[in-house]
């Protein structure tokens, strides 16, 4: 009995001082590429490799692809339900997995999953939009009230179909402003909002450049504008890939935004023209004199 | 006879005396000559191989029958001049496919599009030439020969047998100064075959007032270092790439204008150009997703969390009637997409009995006006329900804060909170936070927070979150 009580006792001491320590759980998973841009032409298929890998913990992840539509102006994604006929065009050529089917991905893990998009001769021509969403599945246990939390992240796919060799995307610059009044001051901040619309029926990638002019119309400064996806019939907010930071800028200014569709040569351009003056640095000095006039009035009062 | 012999010994004795002692000669070599390219890459000469599409960015070229014979010493970035005599268009390099194709940023014009239509990438570089006299020569002058080749030696475009004069001024040149001389005047250039120039090398001289030191160090500077310099060659007749074309350059000490400017001292040098190297590294576009629990007692949403959640769990646990239990998690997200990302959330239903639909536990409408897309403050504990709030760490947008005094109907500044969106109610997921632009792990608390009323059932009530990151499009 002793010796059982003994080893027991040295057994917990054990067990208490070397047992490994419990590490923070945690869920992360990355995906490669995070966007795919494909133009095929009715009856043409492509295979494109993704690379999902576990950072975290072993969790049980599923793919499915899932329509989406843009949400906002700034390239965000709205996830959809609404049944869309083109996801019969997308399959996994794994061997072992399909779409929708759960796969364990150990810590530290990698999959590659062989995305195959094949396009019907019957499709029309058009944009589908879609989100290759890798879902972690929620493997924990509640013993009490509380929240389940997963997580999913999703690469977008830009599908193009169209039978012509070249699409001849066009474009228009909705509106050419800038943030707040129209009249900046010269220490103010440049906030350029340049909204582009899509007219075409096919994605099209933006490319461009805002260029400022000052008073005596030369050019004082040049601002690409990064080459962003704009879906089909729909805006977006172009951003520069630089600020404008002029130094004390005093007088009439003119910002001219142009802008071309990728592979196309049909340019527009929209033009704003803004003034900068420093009135908030006048209005200060016309205070300061009020105040000094005030003063030295009161003073003669006296 | 015996005069003759005579007249014949004297002739061998002077010539002997002459070969013994030679009268010095004033000639000798400049030394520590070198001409210091600001660039050494070759220029680009090329053709387009058949007729291309005009709208189109992928370019490809010939490999044969042209100075270049293929992509290499093209680069992301560099400007590409591509068309004819008649018209021809500047373009940008926006990646280079393979050994015979690049793409370029805009769409190949109509008039630029024929077959054999010149694809041609000039590279300048300003020459710094260093050398050092050998001999004090007074009043005369520095002149620098760099080789021109035979054909269109002034045209701005490269060359594939010398380098292009490229309409250089002597407002471009940099003469030498000091050497002891008493003053320099303004350097000159001379395009090859003008005048005093003979064709096959460019000149550019320096000439000087007094006499120059022995051993002076000079220096000499073709070009403006900018958009006027010599136009590098493009490669050689027979050229093999990663193979240094060699180019003679001559750099002369010659006498005073009232001798014709003698050549005095001469040296010759060789300079070398090569294509570039292209370092290529592919880093791939991804995006990283992390959900990682908090610890209990941990400050965040201004206040001190209750429970310890995990990763996939927001355990409550036992709720006392009318309490605040705020419990946290860290959303994290990693993109190197220029695009951005942006992290939604989504719960499946509010918090069902055992997981069910009924009974529930109410999202919460916080102080009074709390919905899935407007929040409002929270600071009332028998105002019952479930929500949350954001704390920010450094995440670019978030949609809102715990700490808002403003948005929605949030004033106090305590706890500012929302419902989640529910998918059995077919709300649409709401951001929780976003960026337009890469992310180098930014990160937000989302907070959780439960109350409930005296009349809840009892039961453990459960529901599904999930947190979607996508990167933009």
């Amino acid at each position: 009995m002793r010796k059982i009580c003994f080893s027991f006792i040295i057994g917990l001491v054990f067990f208490i001082l070397f047992v490994s320590p419990a590490l923070a759980q945690t869920l992360s998973l990355s995906i490669w590429p995070p966007i795919l841009e494909v133009t095929l032409k009715p009856g043409k298929s492509i295979t494109q490799v993704y690379r999902v890998k576990n950072s975290g913990d072993d969790t049980v992840v599923m793919a499915q692809v899932v329509p989406f539509e843009a949400a906002g102006e700034l390239g965000q994604v709205k996830l959809s339900s609404t049944p869309n006929p083109a996801l019969a065009y997308f399959s996994l050529q794994n061997a072992d997995l399909d779409l929708g089917q759960s796969f364990t991905l150990k810590s530290g893990a990698s999959q590659e999953l062989v995305l195959k998009i094949i396009v019907p001769p019957t499709a029309t021509n058009g944009d589908h939009y879609f989100t290759l969403l890798i879902d972690a599945d929620t493997q924990s246990l509640l013993t009490a009230s509380g929240a389940k939390a997963a997580g999913s992240i999703g690469g977008n796919i830009l599908l193009s179909i169209t039978d012509s060799e070249v699409l001849n995307q066009t474009a228009k610059i909705e509106e050419l402003s800038l943030k707040g009044l129209k009249i900046k001051d010269s220490f103010d901040t440049f906030d350029f909002i340049a909204q582009v619309k899509n007219s075409s029926d096919h994605f099209l990638k933006a490319v461009g450049q805002l260029t400022i002019t000052n008073t005596f119309g030369r050019k004082i400064a040049t601002l690409p504008f990064r080459a962003d996806n704009i879906l089909a019939q729909s805006i977006r907010q172009l951003v520069t890939q630089d600020s404008w930071e002029p130094v004390l800028p005093l007088g009439r200014y003119t910002a001219t935004a142009t802008v071309t569709p990728e592979n196309s040569t049909n340019t527009t351009s929209q033009t704003l023209i803004f003034w900068v003056l420093p009135y908030k640095a006048l209005l200060a000095i016309a205070l300061v004199s009020l105040f000094y006039y005030l003063l030295k009035t009161k003073k003669r009062l006296k | 006879m015996a005069k003759v012999g005579l007249i014949s010994i004297l002739f061998w004795v002077f010539q002997l005396v002459w070969l013994v002692f030679p009268t010095p000669l004033d000639s000798a070599n400049l030394t520590a000559v070198k001409d210091t390219l600001s660039t050494s890459r070759l220029s680009y000469y090329d053709s387009l191989n058949g007729a291309h599409t005009a709208g189109t960015t992928i370019i490809k070229v010939n490999t044969s029958g042209m100075p270049s014979t293929s992509t290499a010493n093209l680069f992301t970035g560099d400007s590409v001049l591509i068309g004819d005599a008649a018209t021809a268009t500047t373009y940008t390099v926006d990646d280079i496919i393979d050994t015979d194709e690049f793409q370029i940023t805009a769409a190949l014009g109509s008039g630029d599009n024929d077959s054999g239509d010149l694809v041609i990438a000039t590279r300048s570089a300003s020459h710094t030439l260093a050398f050092t006299t050998a001999t004090a020569i007074p009043n005369g002058l520095i002149r620098v020969l760099i080789p021109s080749g035979a054909n269109g030696v002034n045209d701005g475009i490269p060359n594939h047998d010398g380098f292009d004069f490229n309409t250089i001024v002597a407002g471009d040149l940099t003469g030498p100064s000091s050497g002891g001389v008493t003053s320099w005047e303004s350097p000159t250039a001379t395009v090859a075959g003008g005048t005093g120039c003979s064709a096959g090398n460019h000149c550019f001289e320096a000439r000087y007032n007094g006499t120059n030191s022995v051993n002076a160090s000079l220096t000499f500077t073709i070009g403006d270092g900018g958009a006027t310099d010599l136009i590098n060659p493009a490669a050689a007749d027979g050229h093999a790439a990663g193979t240094a074309d060699t180019y003679t350059v001559t750099v002369q000490q010659r006498g005073s204008m009232t001798d014709q400017y003698p050549l005095l001292d001469q040296t010759t040098i060789k300079v070398a150009v090569i294509e570039s190297v292209r370092v290529t590294a592919t880093v791939d576009p991804t995006i990283t997703f992390t959900i990682a629990g908090v610890a209990s007692t941990t400050s965040t949403c201004g206040i001190s969390t209750d429970v310890t959640t995990t990763a996939t769990a927001v355990p409550f646990g036992t709720m006392a009637l009318n309490t605040f239990k705020t419990l946290a998690q860290t959303l994290t997200v990693s993109t190197n997409g220029s695009g951005g990302y942006a992290v939604t959330s989504l719960e499946n239903d509010q918090l069902g009995k055992d997981g069910g639909t009924t009974p529930f536990i109410a999202d919460s409408t916080g102080d009074g006006a709390m919905t899935h897309t407007t929040q409002d403050d929270w600071n009332t504990a028998t105002n019952n329900g479930f929500g949350y709030s954001i704390d920010n760490d450094d995440a670019t947008t978030p949609a809102f804060q715990y700490s808002d005094v403003s948005g929605g109907s949030c004033t106090g500044g305590v706890f500012c909170a929302k419902q989640f969106a529910a998918n059995a109610d077919t709300e649409a997921a709401q951001t929780i936070f976003s960026s337009t632009a890469v992310a180098n792990a930014e990160n937000a608390d989302v907070c959780y927070r439960l109350t409930i009323g005296a009349t809840q059932a009892a039961g453990d009530y459960e529901n599904n979150i999930t947190y979607t990151a996508t990167a933009t499009f």
